[in-house]
C-alpha cells in the first residue's frame, strides 16, 4: 500500500495535515476544534447536512455559510467556525433557535436529559434565549413504534438518524420520515411495529428524546446511573456493551463501539434480554428432590451436602452436558473438579469446536473490506450472528459481491475474499478452514451456536489430560447452564441417568427432573472471560450482584472436599487456563477494548470426518434454523415476544419461480407423512434448492422436501 | 502572688453586674423564638391547585444535592393513576434528613417548584430510620410548626429573577 | 393485458436500482385503485421489491398521490407564495363555504374534493386552482360559486 496522500488546510487559523478525502468535522477534531453535529453519524453512510448544525464559513466556496459535515477536507480551504467567524456563529445560533421553535421544553421528564446533545449544544452554541412566545405544537404522546421503541414528535428534530440506519444500515426499510416539510413525521407503516432485529439502535443513535426505549423508561437519570462496561452473551459475536445500572439493577444495555467487533451496533437480542435478571420463575435457592415427586427449597450447606453426596455415589460414572454460555473460568472450575477430583472426563458439548480456523484469523470488520464475502452454510447469519449480518451488509454497499453458493472462480479471482460458514456441516470451523486453504483466502469464519463453545471446549480440554470411555450407564448427568437445560439431547440423555444435577437460573426448565438444582446466574452477573467467533478472549464483568453465589464461587467450596485446589477468583482461575491455552495473558490485561490475537499458522492437514450435508435428489433441502429471539432468556422478556418469527418459509427466487410461487403467498411444505403451511418469502439471500424454516415451525419436517402451492 | 491584686477583683465585679441584668434565656420548649422569613427548615413538596403533585419526579434535586440524602423512583402516569400533569411523576422521593445539610440547592435545582425548605426545624427522632422522609410525609402539612417573623420586619430584597423576566 | 405486477418489472428494468421506478409504480397503483389504500402500497411494494414503508414515505411527499379516497372530481387550489399574495386563502375559504366542507375533505355524497396544494407552475396566473387536473386561472373569490355550479352541473 502507498503512503496516504495528505491535504493540509487551516481550521480557525490553525494547520492541520489530514489525509485527503477526510471529512472536516473529523479534520477539525484533528486540530483539536470541534464542529458541532446532529445528523452526522459517518457509520450511517454519506452524510445529509440535515441539522444544518455544522455550518461554518469555508473559502473557497460561496459566500454563505456550509454545512460542514458534507464537505471533505481540501487541499488550502480555509475553514472558520462559530469559534472565530460572526457569521458562522451566527447562523449557528440561528439553526438552534429553529430548532428548538418546535422543541418542547421537557427536558425534566424526558429520558435523554442529561445526556442529550441538543441540551448540550443548545447550552454551549445556541441562544440564551428564545423569542418564540407563541404556544408550541403539541402531538399525541408517546406513540408506540413497537413494544420497544415510544416516538415522541414533539422532540424530533427531523436529523433522519434513525430512517437512515432504517434504510442503508439495517436494510430495514421500515422506519420511514412520512409527510413533508413540518408535518413530517417518523414511522412505520401503518399500525404495524418496527420489527427488525436491529430496531434498538434507533433509540442510541436519536440526538433527542424523540426515539425512547419503553423499557428504560423514566427508570433512571444520567447521574444515578452506572456503566458497567461488560460483553453480551447472547450470541457468539460478543458485541461490547456498557449495562446500565441503578441501585443493583440493570436498566439497560448500550453498545460500546468496538471497531473490530460491532462497530457500534447491538442487535434487539442483546439490547434488551436483560430482563431474564428478574424472571418470574427465577431460582433463588437450591432445589433438593425429596421423597419420589416433591421438592423443597434448602440451604447451600445443605445443597453442597448433597451434591458432595451425589458426585461420590457416582462412583466416576458422571456426564456433564455444557451449554456454551459459562465463562472460561466456570468451565474449567467445573472440568478442574470433576475430573481431577473423580476422574469423570466425559463431557457432552453444545456443538462441534475446533481450531483450525486460527490460521485465518481476521477481525469481523474485514468483512466490510473485501471484494467477495461468500455466506456457505445455508443458515440465516442474522439469525445466529446478528451483527455478522450489518457486516455482510455493509460490505455489498460498498461493492464487494456477496455468494451465497460457492463460486470458486470468483473466490480466486478477488484480491481479498472472505469466508463465513454459517450453518450445518462446519464442523465447528474445520471444514471452513479445509475450503479457506484450498481456495487461499486469508480470512473465515465459522459462526457456532452459542455464545463461548469454542472457550467452554478449550478450559475443559485444558483442565486435564487424561481421557476415559463415556460411562454407561450414567451415574450421574450434571446440566451446567440454562441452553443445556433446553436442550432437547440432553433431555434424552437425563432418560438415561440414574441421578441428575441441574445448575440453572430459571425453575420452569430445571424443576421436575433434576435430583438437586442448584442456582445459577447470567453472563450479566459473571466476572470472567468469553472467546467470540472471531477467537478474540473478551472480558465479561459482574454489572450486577447476582441474587445467588455464583458458580465458582461454590464450585470451589465443592472442590474442596474432594482435594482439589480450586481458586473462588476469576483472575487465578484465569490464570491457570491462559498459562495452558492463551500464552499466558493475564487477565488485567485483556482490558475492555480486547485485541485479536494474531492468526497462528497453516495447521499441517486438516483432519475432516464426513463430507457435509446429505444430498437430497429431486424436491428441495430444508434447512431449520434457531431464530435469534429464542432460548431461555429472551423467552423470559414478554417485550421481545413480538418479534418472535412469523409462520415463514424462504425461497430462493430461482425456485420460487419455478414453482410459480409469489412472495407472501401461502404454501405446503411436506416430508414423508407431514406437511406444514406457511407464507412463502423470497429470499435472494438463499441458493437455489433450499427452503429455511424457523425451529419453530417446522414441526417434524425431515430434510428432503416437497413444496406445493 | 499576683502582679497585679486589683485583677480578679474586677472580674468578679463584671459577673456581679450581670446579677442585675435582665436575663437573655428564651425557655425553649416553651418559648419558641420566629425564625426569620428565609430560614431554610424541613422540606415541603407541593401541590398543584387541582391536586396533583407540582414533582414530575425528574431527580435534579438528587443531582444537585451535595450530600446526596435524595432518593427519586420515577414512574409513568397513566389515566387511572394520575399524579402529576404531564407524563412522569415520582413513584417513591424520600429524604434523608439524618444527612441532609439544609443548602437549599434542591429548591434551586427544581424546575416545578415542587420542592421548598419550610421554616421547621424541629425534626429530631429516636431513629435513624424515621428520619428518611417519604414523599408521604414531605407532601402533608408538618406536624409541628414554628412561628416565623413578619417578613416585613426583615429586609428581603426581590431576587433578580422575579425582578427580570 | 399485462398485471401490475408485470407492468411494474418493466418500468423497473429501465432503471439500474428498482427502487427508482417508486413514481411511476405508485402512479400505477394509484389509477388501479382509485387511491393508494394500504393494499395499494402493499401491492407496490411487492412488485418493486422494497418495503410499503418506503413506498409510504414517497407516496405521502408527493401531492399527486392521494393516501385517502378523492372524491369524483378534485378542486386544488395552489397557497403557495405568489397565489397566496393575490388571496388564495380568500378563494380556498369561499370553495369551502360553497362546498360545505373543509380544506382536505370530500363532501358528503363523494362528488368533490377539495384541498390546499403546493405550486402549480402557474405563478404568474395566480390565484391557479386545479379542476380535475386542468388549470383555472386568475381565479377570484367571485369566480368560485360558478365553477362549483359547473361541478355539480356534471361537466
Amino acid at each position: 500500500m502507498s503512503a496516504t496522500e495528505t491535504v493540509t488546510l487551516t481550521i480557525d487559523g490553525v494547520a492541520v495535515e489530514v489525509p485527503k478525502g477526510t471529512g472536516l468535522v473529523e479534520a477539525a477534531l484533528a486540530a483539536g476544534i470541534e464542529i458541532p453535529v446532529f445528523c452526522y453519524e459517518p457509520r450511517l453512510g454519506p452524510a445529509v447536512g440535515a441539522c444544518r448544525m455544522c455550518l461554518c464559513q469555508i473559502e473557497p466556496g460561496p459566500p454563505k455559510p456550509q454545512a460542514a459535515c458534507t464537505l471533505t477536507a481540501q487541499d488550502g480551504m480555509v475553514v472558520r467556525t462559530a469559534l472565530t467567524s460572526a457569521v458562522a456563529a451566527d447562523a449557528q445560533n440561528a439553526t438552534l433557535e429553529f430548532i428548538l421553535v418546535n422543541h418542547p421544553l421537557d427536558c425534566p421528564v424526558c429520558d435523554k436529559g442529561g445526556e442529550c446533545p441538543l441540551q448540550d449544544l443548545t447550552f454551549r452554541y445556541g441562544p440564551g434565549n428564545t423569542r418564540m412566545t407563541f404556544p408550541k405544537r403539541t402531538f399525541e404522546k408517546p406513540i408506540p413504534v413497537s413494544p420497544l421503541i415510544a416516538l415522541d414528535r414533539e422532540r424530533c428534530i427531523l436529523c433522519y438518524r434513525c430512517t437512515r440506519f432504517s434504510e442503508g444500515v439495517a436494510e430495514d426499510g421500515q422506519l420511514v420520515a412520512v409527510d413533508r416539510g413540518a408535518g413530517t413525521m417518523i414511522a412505520t407503516f401503518g399500525d404495524e411495529p418496527y420489527r427488525a432485529p436491529f430496531s434498538g439502535n434507533v433509540i442510541e443513535l436519536c440526538p433527542v428524546g424523540a426515539l425512547t426505549s419503553t423499557t428504560y423508561r423514566f427508570e433512571a437519570r444520567p447521574w444515578e446511573i452506572l456503566d458497567v462496561p461488560t460483553v453480551c452473551g447472547m450470541c457468539p459475536v460478543g458485541c461490547n456493551v456498557n449495562a446500565t445500572t441503578r441501585e443493583g439493577n440493570v436498566k439497560r444495555i448500550l453498545s460500546r463501539n468496538h471497531p473490530e467487533v460491532d462497530d457500534g451496533w447491538l442487535c434487539d437480542k442483546g439490547r434488551f434480554s436483560y430482563a431474564h435478571l428478574h424472571a418470574e420463575d427465577r431460582v433463588c435457592d437450591p432445589i433438593l428432590r425429596v421423597r419420589r415427586r416433591g421438592f423443597e427449597e434448602v440451604s447451600w450447606e445443605r445443597a453442597l451436602d448433597e451434591a458432595e453426596r451425589l458426585l461420590r455415589e457416582a462412583n466416576g460414572r458422571i456426564v456433564t452436558a455444557l451449554s456454551g454460555s459459562e465463562t472460561i473460568e466456570e468451565a474449567y472450575a467445573l472440568g478442574k473438579l470433576l475430573r481431577r477430583g473423580l476422574g469423570a472426563h466425559t463431557a457432552f458439548f453444545p456443538e462441534e469446536s475446533s481450531d483450525a480456523l486460527d490460521a485465518f484469523r481476521v477481525p469481523l470488520s474485514a468483512i466490510r473490506d473485501a471484494d467477495v464475502v461468500a455466506v456457505l452454510g445455508d443458515a440465516p447469519v442474522v439469525e445466529r450472528a446478528p451483527i455478522v449480518e450489518l457486516w455482510i451488509k455493509e460490505a455489498r454497499r460498498r461493492g464487494a459481491r456477496v455468494l451465497y453458493e460457492l463460486d470458486e472462480e470468483a473466490v480466486r479471482g478477488a484480491e481479498t475474499a472472505i469466508l463465513v460458514w454459517c450453518g450445518p456441516g462446519g464442523h465447528g470451523g474445520a471444514t471452513v478452514a479445509v475450503l479457506a486453504q484450498r481456495l487461499g483466502l486469508s480470512g473465515a469464519f465459522y459462526i457456532p451456536e452459542t455464545a463461548n463453545g469454542r472457550g467452554v471446549c478449550d478450559a475443559w480440554s485444558c483442565s486435564d489430560d487424561a481421557e476415559s470411555a463415556s460411562p454407561d450407564p450414567i451415574g450421574l448427568l450434571i446440566v451446567s447452564g440454562d441452553e443445556a437445560a433446553a436442550n432437547p439431547d440432553v433431555r434424552a440423555l437425563a432418560e438415561k441417568a440414574e441421578r441428575v444435577l441441574v445448575i440453572s437460573m430459571f425453575q420452569g426448565l430445571a424443576a421436575g427432573w433434576a435430583d438437586l438444582v442448584l442456582p445459577g446466574t447470567s453472563y450479566l452477573e459473571r466476572d470472567g472471560t468469553y472467546i467470540n467467533l472471531e477467537g478474540r478472549v473478551q472480558r465479561l464483568r459482574r454489572t450486577v450482584i447476582p441474587p445467588v453465589p455464583d458458580e465458582l464461587a461454590w464450585i470451589s467450596k465443592l472442590a474442596e472436599r474432594f482435594d482439589v485446589e480450586l481458586s473462588p477468583y476469576p483472575a487465578l482461575v484465569f490464570e491457570e487456563v491462559s498459562a495452558i491455552a492463551f500464552g499466558g495473558i493475564p487477565f488485567g490485561e485483556i482490558g475492555e477494548r480486547s485485541p485479536l490475537p494474531a492468526a497462528t499458522g497453516a495447521s499441517a492437514q486438516i483432519e475432516l470426518g464426513e463430507a457435509d450435508g446429505p444430498a437430497v435428489d429431486g424436491g428441495l433441502r430444508l434447512v431449520r434454523y434457531r431464530p435469534l429471539f429464542s432460548g431461555p432468556a429472551v423467552e423470559r422478556v414478554h417485550e421481545l415476544d413480538f418479534q418472535r418469527p412469523q409462520p415463514e418459509a424462504e425461497l430462493s427466487e430461482e425456485d420460487a419461480r419455478s414453482l410459480g410461487v409469489r412472495n407472501g403467498e401461502e404454501i405446503t411444505i411436506r416430508s414423508n407423512g407431514t406437511s406444514v403451511r406457511l407464507r412463502a418469502r423470497l429470499s435472494r439471500e438463499l441458493r437455489p434448492g433450499v427452503v429455511r424454516v424457523s425451529d419453530d415451525f417446522a414441526g417434524e419436517l425431515k430434510p428432503a422436501v416437497e413444496i406445493s402451492k | 502572688m499576683s502582679p497585679q491584686p486589683l485583677d480578679s477583683v474586677k472580674g468578679f465585679a463584671v459577673t456581679f453586674r450581670q446579677l442585675f441584668k435582665k436575663p437573655i434565656t428564651q425557655q425553649y420548649p416553651e418559648y419558641k423564638r420566629p425564625v426569620y422569613p428565609r430560614f431554610r427548615g424541613r422540606h415541603r413538596l407541593h401541590r398543584h391547585e387541582n391536586g396533583l403533585e407540582k414533582c414530575v419526579g425528574c431527580s435534579l434535586c438528587a443531582a444537585a444535592c451535595p450530600a446526596d440524602c435524595i432518593r427519586v423512583v420515577a414512574e409513568e402516569n397513566t389515566p387511572d393513576n394520575r399524579v402529576s400533569p404531564g407524563e412522569r411523576y415520582a413513584r417513591i422521593y424520600e429524604i434523608n434528613m439524618s444527612r441532609c445539610i439544609f443548602c437549599g440547592y434542591c429548591e434551586l435545582a427544581c424546575p416545578f417548584d415542587a420542592i421548598t425548605l419550610g421554616n421547621e426545624y424541629e425534626i429530631s427522632e429516636y431513629s435513624r430510620d424515621d428520619l428518611i422522609y417519604t414523599k408521604d410525609m414531605l407532601l402533608a402539612e408538618p406536624i409541628k410548626k414554628v412561628p416565623v417573623a413578619d417578613r416585613d420586619l426583615y429586609d428581603t430584597p426581590i431576587p433578580y429573577y422575579q425582578d427580570h423576566s | 393485458m399485462s398485471t401490475y405486477y408485470e407492468e411494474v418489472q418493466e418500468i423497473k428494468a429501465q432503471y439500474p436500482d428498482g427502487r427508482s421506478a417508486a413514481l411511476p409504480a405508485l402512479r400505477l397503483a394509484q389509477e388501479k385503485h382509485g387511491y393508494l389504500s394500504p393494499e395499494a402500497l402493499r401491492e407496490c411494494a411487492d412488485a418493486l421489491g422494497t418495503t410499503p414503508a418506503l413506498c409510504e414515505a414517497v407516496a405521502s411527499f408527493y401531492d399527486m398521490l392521494h393516501l385517502a379516497p378523492t372524491g369524483r372530481h378534485i378542486v386544488e387550489v395552489c397557497t403557495n407564495v405568489s397565489c397566496a399574495l393575490v388571496g388564495a386563502q380568500q378563494v380556498l375559504e369561499s370553495f369551502e363555504q360553497e362546498l360545505g366542507i373543509r380544506a382536505g375533505e370530500t363532501t358528503d355524497d363523494g362528488e368533490v374534493t377539495l384541498r390546499p396544494i403546493e405550486c402549480l407552475g402557474g405563478c404568474g396566473w395566480a390565484t391557479v386552482v386545479s379542476i380535475d387536473h386542468h388549470y383555472r386561472t386568475h381565479v377570484k373569490p367571485a369566480d368560485v360559486p360558478a365553477i362549483v355550479q359547473e361541478l355539480r352541473s356534471g361537466e
